[in-house]
This record gives C-alpha cells, sequence and structure tokens, in this order.
C-alpha cells in the first residue's frame, strides 16, 4: 500500500513539473520571438514578400516546437509509469 | 486606471448579486428538475444515486444578472458583449444536453459566438484591443485580422477545454473558480496599466467569480447538482472573451494549462474531435474498492486523470482535489506571469 501512495505522490510532482515545464516553454517561446523573429522585418501587412514569409514560417515553427515539447513530455511521463498507450 | 473607493459598490453588488441569485434559486431549481425527471446517474458511487442537472441554465441566468448589474454602473458595451457570448454558448450546451450535438457541430456553432465578438469589435473598437501583451517583453503590434481569427478559434477551444474537465463531483466548479481568481488578479493588474482598461473591465469580469464559487457550494462532492454541457461551454466560453476583454490572454492561458493539457493528450490520442460517448475505451474504471484507476487498455484515450492517476488509484474526493492543486499550481503561474508583464 505504501509504495502505491508514493508513486501516486511522484505522479503528482511529476504533473506539476510538467505543467512548470509548459510555463517555460511559453515564455521562453516569448523570447525567441521577439529577440529572434519579430526584428526580421517591419510588420507583416507592411513589410514585403521574404519578410513576411520568414516571420510567419519561424512563428510557426515556434507552434510545432511547443506541440513537440508537449508531446516529448507526455511520452516521457507515461514512459516513466509505465502506461500501454495504442501504437502510434 | 485601479478602480477607486467609489468602485468599491458596484464591484461587491457585481459579485454578491449572481452568487445570491444561484444560491437562492437553486434548491427551487433542483426540485423543478426532479419534478421533471431531469436526474443522472452519478458514476463514480458505490449506491445508484441520482443527481439532478443541467444546473447550466441558472448558472447562465446569474451570469446574465451580473453583467446586467456591471452594465447599470458603467453603462458599456462590454456586458451586452457577455451576456450574448454566455446566452449563445449556454444555448448550444443546453441543445447538446438535451439532443446531443455531434463533435465537429459543437465547435463550429462556438466559433459563430467568437465571430460575433469579433463583428462586436470591428463596430464598437472597445470590446478589446487586437494585440496580445506578452510578460517581461512587449505587446505585439495591431493585428486587427490575425486577432479576429484568434478570438473566433478561442470560444470552441476553450468551452472544449473547460467541458473535458467536468467528469467529477467539484471539479468543473472548483476549477473555473481558481482560474476565473486568477483571471481577476490579471484584469486588475493590467487596469493598472492601461487607460483604456478600468474598473468596467474588472466589474464584468466578478460575476464568473461569483458564480462559479457559489456554484462549487452545491458541485462539490458529494454533489447535489451537475452543470450539464450548457454550464461548462458558458463557463469556457465567458473566460476566454473576459482574457481578451481585459487584455490578459497570456496569463489566462497559463492559468489554463492543467486543461490544455487534457485537451491536447486526449485529442491528440483519439486523434481527432470526438465526443465522450462515442469513446471506444474509457481511460479510467472503477475498483470494487470504490477507488479509480487509470486503464490498461492501450486504445483507452490519454487524459489528465488518467496521468494522475498511473501513480496509483485514488478516491473521487481525493483525485479532484489533486485536479484543483495542480490548477492551484497553474493558477500562481499564472499570477506571477500577471506581475512579470505588469512590471513591464
Amino acid at each position: 500500500m505504501t509504495k502505491v501512495a508514493d508513486r501516486s505522490r511522484a505522479s503528482f510532482v511529476a504533473m506539476l513539473l510538467v505543467v512548470t515545464a509548459s510555463w517555460v516553454l511559453i515564455l521562453a517561446e516569448t523570447y525567441v520571438f521577439f529577440v529572434v523573429v519579430r526584428p526580421l522585418g517591419p510588420a507583416i501587412h507592411t513589410g514585403d514578400i521574404p519578410s513576411s514569409v520568414a516571420k510567419i514560417i519561424l512563428t510557426a515553427g515556434l507552434g510545432a516546437l511547443l506541440v513537440s515539447a508537449m508531446l516529448g513530455m507526455s511520452r516521457l511521463y507515461l514512459r516513466i509509469f509505465r502506461t500501454p498507450t495504442s501504437p502510434s | 486606471m485601479l478602480p477607486t473607493a467609489a468602485d468599491i459598490l458596484p464591484l461587491a453588488l457585481a459579485a454578491l448579486i449572481p452568487a445570491a441569485v444561484l444560491f437562492v434559486v437553486m434548491p427551487g431549481y433542483l426540485k423543478f428538475l426532479v419534478s421533471r425527471g431531469r436526474t443522472t446517474n452519478d458514476a463514480h458511487k458505490a449506491k445508484d444515486v441520482r443527481v439532478p442537472t443541467p444546473a447550466g441554465p441558472l448558472i447562465v441566468a446569474a451570469l446574465v444578472v451580473g453583467e446586467l448589474v456591471a452594465w447599470a454602473f458603467y453603462g458599456t458595451v462590454l456586458p451586452l458583449v457577455l451576456i450574448f457570448v454566455v446566452l449563445a454558448a449556454g444555448l448550444i450546451g443546453l441543445y447538446d444536453d438535451l439532443k446531443g450535438l455531434g463533435g465537429v457541430v459543437k465547435p463550429a456553432l462556438l466559433a459563430g459566438v467568437g465571430l460575433f465578438v469579433a463583428l462586436s469589435e470591428h463596430f464598437y473598437p472597445s470590446v478589446y484591443s487586437p494585440k496580445l501583451y506578452f510578460p517581461l517583453f512587449t505587446e505585439t503590434g495591431t493585428h486587427y485580422i490575425i486577432f479576429a481569427l484568434i478570438v473566433i478559434a478561442s470560444i470552441p477551444v476553450s468551452s472544449n477545454a473547460f467541458n473535458m474537465l467536468d467528469a467529477f463531483n467539484g471539479e468543473i466548479s472548483g476549477f473555473t473558480a481558481i482560474v476565473s481568481a486568477a483571471l481577476v488578479v490579471a484584469i486588475v493588474l493590467r487596469a493598472d496599466d492601461l487607460p483604456d482598461t478600468s474598473a468596467a473591465t474588472v466589474a464584468v469580469s466578478l460575476p464568473l467569480l461569483a458564480v462559479s464559487l457559489a456554484f462549487f457550494y452545491f458541485n462539490r462532492y458529494p454533489s447535489k447538482v451537475f452543470d450539464g454541457d450548457s454550464g461548462s461551454l458558458s463557463f469556457g466560453a465567458m473566460y476566454v472573451i473576459l482574457s481578451f476583454v481585459g487584455g490578459v490572454e497570456i496569463a489566462a492561458l497559463v492559468a489554463l494549462i492543467p486543461a490544455v493539457l487534457n485537451s491536447y493528450y486526449t485529442l491528440s490520442s483519439v486523434r481527432g474531435l470526438v465526443e465522450r460517448k462515442s469513446m471506444s475505451a474509457r481511460p479510467t474504471y472503477l475498483g470494487p474498492d470504490m477507488k479509480l484507476y487509470a486503464s490498461t487498455d492501450s486504445k483507452a484515450p490519454i487524459t489528465l486523470v488518467r496521468m494522475i492517476l498511473v501513480g496509483g488509484p485514488l478516491g473521487e474526493k481525493s483525485l479532484v482535489n489533486r485536479i484543483l492543486a495542480l490548477t492551484l499550481f497553474a493558477a500562481l503561474l499564472s499570477v506571477v506571469t500577471s506581475v512579470m508583464t505588469w512590471l513591464l
């Protein structure tokens, strides 16, 4: 019984870490957006096409990175706690 | 501009009156639901317990009363927009409660509510500010079309995220109360920063906090009433539109992280918009000891609850306490985010 209770607490702490990691990810991506992507050119609707395309691609890339990181975290979590999932 | 002493009475009434409406009317409303046979089985109990549902119409009515109080004192267009949002999301949810809506029709109808909000901003450019305010750095430029698309998409996303957290006693009401408290803090700090965000914006955000707290009294373990989709969809729609109205989208998103994770893991594991009733395997099951266990079926969807339960089985009350503790933690991160934006 004690072993089960310990793992239950561990899974809760792991979920807190997942929430914290998601928060840090949001802040980090914000930093990249403002420091790297935004200075690439003028606002999308006033800039030339190459600048706009680069900004759109990089912004979409940040979104893809966020999705990949969340997927990676869930896979890691489920592997640690040995949960069966459908093969993908 | 922060609310002043003159705002204390309007703000107090915008919170107290809707909560009082819910407290006073709920006992009679429960009798009405029972007399009409509107009860459902409480799935995680040892005995066959029937619980009245849906409380959504009363929740919507209380939220509307709160917005009318804010409108009576401040006379801005904001409460009227929010009244439409809550009524429309509540009606969509009520139809889903009574007749059922498909996994694609419901988000499409909710997107229509978002379209109304975007059009409101077009005709009355004081509903929201079409830019995002980020912590530490700065705000984005003004992007009318991109922002309108975000508003339209956000209502189905947020409403469904709330709806997916509506499975256990006290889960949706406790979750909404915690995240809306973080939202009110964010809006108050924003009101200090922006000249065009005032006590009126704080006033329109208070009914959600007050009504969800009052509803928690009836919905907490063991539940005396369930909200139904009419309640959860209106909570979700109002929350997200308040985040736009207050200019606190990022802080609001941070508070929602547990719900976002739940929706993301569910949708990615079932691969698409699928109604809960039509899922082939359940994420959890009730053991003979009346505790909830994580499903070992590989076809079962990955949900926040299943992820919490993989560490070991929990009773329903303990499980909801874990979810609410996780939400409280995200709400604290949201407050930190709001302070970081405020210090900019």
